[in-house]
């Protein structure tokens, strides 16, 4: 199997699975006060430090969770009704994930009123976003710090200005699941150092699924939006996933302290980038926008629809993404529909997800992979 | 007290000196399902029921609950038996009430005097039983005209049988008792429902689907594979052909009209269905489709559609409307899969304006610039086959 689907999830780090299975012989609850729950605790605690350091953030700022899905439902959730006061707007764009819509779609049937920062082109309309917070009563803003599409990063630093320059009381959660790790190093701090919350995922940084946190910055306090038993001091109650959790710090730590990683990822994108154009020419086109992550890109094969493109690729033992779907029938795309690249450019694109376990090889025989889907290109006989 | 299940027959009680060939298909395929379910069942023919007594193991209500899916059951009664005397009947009235009228505030008793030779007769035996389930049960009265529990006291040949009440069966005839037929289903809602219905009249299905990768994807294989299962639910094994038509596709987009292109494909898909038919002895073709509902199936494109071939195409779906196609789909348990977002082999190059009154003779004439035979044969050359089990098996 070669793999290019890792924003989808990522191929997992050997080490993390190893921490995993070292995990899964500390079987005790955490919560449990004899020897054996003591131990399972100082794995959660162990890999919260590891977790916190990779984020530069301190350990109690930082929560887990099941997913950045649920991370990011209690944020906007929680927030958006501790805030009130401030007003009743919730600010957030097209091309979040579906688990931050969904729930704006919630508030709002809650009487919130949902205002969308434009994305066309790909990138977000800071302006806009300034006029809106300093013409409507905002209580909360979600925007995410990598697009999973496109690539694009919305700085932080900049929304926090437009926050704090229009002088609104709004907070400020960030899905940072793409981002976390995978943003410059100069930008590594910025959700801790902008945000009020911030979402992370395992499964995006080489650990296993079903574990993701939410950052909280030190002094807020969020309600939780699962009660029970009071774990992770009582917003998120549920016996830890000590396993999950575990696999996380490890995966955190050796993302974000070892170079190579981030290196390695930089230069698969380029080469893949050099030889598309090399071997596919102007039968392929790219959307970059001028701020992005290295871990994916959006590619357009012409005339080849996604799905087929994907197929073609599945049945040579290639994972890609179709990020569009061929028919109506299966939904559209809405991160891609907002970017407005246009229909033709959306029905046939692509998204390759690299790894830092991915190898330049891989690359190359993805990109022939490519070239040879071009002869499924939609060709008709025009004379009738 | 052991539980038993009794399956009621329908039209195969209206069968003459043919009779016991239907019994017996009807219990060889009751047999089969049994046999895949934990503990052992005995089954036993007599007075136009089948009895299934099972084991320890067995999981009576289990079992009751699949026979609703074996065609030829009309109805399906789980309940308790006992002695052919009126003590032991009482007695087990008695033993049984907490679970017959769990909950009921009103009931009624119906006895059925199978063997005439019993000394009680009907009202007798309601009689003596109502007043037993009144002094078991608390709470509980007599009503005639609207109980919520009907108590059966059914007094047959060997034994008496005491139930409230049955579950509707799938009905229809029993599988295999009508030969074969080759199904030539989609990931759509109609093509399972046309297989359901003619399979309901005893027809063994084998099932053919044409794929187009990589314009088609597993996704869309495994979710005819899941509506396939849901046919072998009912039939019993399902033997799925798949043939990629992606080739034939390349060759009428590159040669032939647009506007005839889903015709076309559609006449190829006929005639490889009817070879593999011949193949496995089916003796006709099943298609899901209905009278005006697309642009293919216009009067005009059907007769141009079964005019390239020879073998009886049945459609059983020809005359209903969507909605009522949907409802057998929900029914039968299709209708979740058939919606799912994958794409089956049709809609990829679909024209956007097809030919609505299409002709034979210029059909023909656009196959003349394709050779029609050799595809056919290199698509055949290339299916494969899988055999698909149903849920219960």
């Amino acid at each position: 199997m070669i793999y290019f689907d890792n924003s989808a999830s990522a191929i997992p780090n050997p080490m993390a699975l190893e921490s995993a299975a070292e995990a899964m012989k500390h079987f005790a609850n955490p919560s449990s006060p004899h020897f054996a729950g003591l131990e399972a605790r100082g794995m959660v605690e162990e890999a919260r430090k590891k977790a916190a350091a990779a984020l530069v953030c301190s350990q109690t700022e930082i929560f887990f969770t099941s997913s950045g899905t649920e991370a990011n439902n209690m944020a906007i959730l929680s927030m958006a009704d501790k805030n009130k006061r401030a007003g009743n707007v919730i600010v957030t764009s097209h091309a979040e994930h579906p688990s931050v819509t969904e729930t704006f779609k919630a508030l709002e049937a809650k009487g919130y009123k949902a205002v969308f920062i434009p994305v066309e082109g790909g990138e977000l309309d800071y302006d806009f976003l300034e006029k809106t917070l300093k013409s409507e009563k905002v209580c909360l803003v979600s925007l995410m710090q990598a697009n999973n599409q496109n690539a694009a990063i919305t700085d932080l630093k900049e929304v926090r200005e437009a926050i704090t320059a229009a002088g609104s009381n709004a907070l400020f959660h960030s899905d940072i699941v793409q981002g976390f790790l995978k943003v410059p190093e100069s930008m590594t701090d910025y959700a801790v150092r902008y945000c009020d919350t911030a979402s992370l995922s395992a499964h995006k940084i080489g650990g296993l699924k079903g574990i993701g946190a939410l950052f909280v910055r030190k002094g807020l306090k969020l309600s939780p939006i699962i009660f029970g038993g009071g774990q992770e001091t009582g917003l998120r109650s549920g016996t830890e996933n000590v396993v999950g959790i575990a696999a996380f710090g490890t995966a955190a730590r050796l993302f974000s302290a070892d170079k190579s990683y981030r290196a390695k990822i930089t230069r698969l994108r380029e080469i893949f980038i050099e030889k598309s154009k090399d071997l596919l020419g102007e039968a392929a086109d790219f959307k970059i926008p001028k701020s992005h992550i290295d871990a994916l890109i959006n590619i357009s094969l012409k005339n080849v629809k996604s799905e087929v493109a994907m197929n073609y690729l599945s049945s040579k033992g290639i994972c890609v993404s179709s990020s569009s779907a061929c028919s109506s029938k299966a939904g559209e795309n809405t991160a891609l529909a907002a970017f407005g690249y246009g229909d033709e450019y959306n029905s046939s694109s692509l998204r390759i997800s690299f790894s830092p376990f991915n190898t330049e090889e891989e690359v190359e025989i993805l990109v022939r992979e490519l070239k040879n889907a071009l002869a499924f290109r939609i060709k008709r006989n025009k004379a009738k | 007290m052991k539980y038993i299940v009794v399956l009621k027959y329908g039209e195969i009680v209206l069968k003459g000196l043919n009779r016991g060939r239907f019994e017996l298909l009807l219990m060889k395929r009751v047999r089969s399902v049994l046999k895949k379910l934990p503990g052992k069942y005995e089954l036993h023919n007599s007075q136009s029921t089948l009895i299934i007594r099972g084991d320890g193991d067995a999981d009576m209500r289990n079992a009751a609950e699949k026979m609703q899916k074996v065609f030829g059951v009309v109805s399906v009664c789980i309940g308790v038996e006992c002695e052919k005397d009126m003590e032991a009947v009482t007695r087990t009235v008695r033993e049984n009430a907490a679970e017959f009228f769990a909950g009921a505030k009103t009931f009624k008793c119906v006895a059925k005097r199978g063997d005439k030779a019993f000394p009680f007769i009907s009202p007798q035996i309601c009689d003596i039983c109502g007043g037993a389930v009144l002094e078991t049960v608390g709470n509980i009265k007599v009503d005639v005209n609207n109980p919520e529990v009907i108590l059966y006291i059914e007094i047959r040949d060997g034994c008496a049988f005491i139930h409230a009440g049955g579950a509707k069966g799938a009905g229809g005839m029993p599988t295999g008792s009508n030969g074969r037929g080759m199904l030539l289903i989609s990931g759509g809602i109609d093509s399972p429902v046309a297989g359901y219905m003619t399979a309901k009249r005893g027809v063994q299905i084998d099932a053919v689907y044409f794929e187009t990768p990589p314009y088609t994807g597993e996704a869309a294989r495994e979710k005819v594979e899941s509506l396939a299962r849901v046919l072998a639910t009912y039939t019993g094994t399902v033997y799925l052909s798949c043939i990629s038509v992606t080739e034939i596709q390349h060759a009428i987009a590159e040669k032939c009209s647009e506007r005839l292109f889903t015709l076309l494909l559609r006449r190829f898909m006929m005639r490889i269905a009817e070879k593999l038919a011949v193949n496995v002895g089916c003796s006709a073709l099943i298609t899901g489709e209905s009278i005006g509902q697309v642009a293919s199936q216009t009067m005009e494109a059907l007769c141009c559609t079964d005019n390239a071939v020879s073998m009886p195409v049945f459609r059983p779906c020809i005359g209903l409307d969507k909605e009522e196609i949907v409802t057998i789909s929900r029914r039968i348990g299709a209708f979740d899969i058939s919606t799912l977002p994958y794409e089956d082999c049709c809609a990829v190059f679909t024209p956007k304006h097809p030919k609505l009154t299409p002709t034979i003779a210029e059909l023909e004439e656009e196959e003349k610039k394709i050779n029609v035979d050799e595809l056919v044969e290199r698509a055949l050359a290339a299916r494969t086959v899988k055999r698909i089990d149903g849920n219960n098996e």
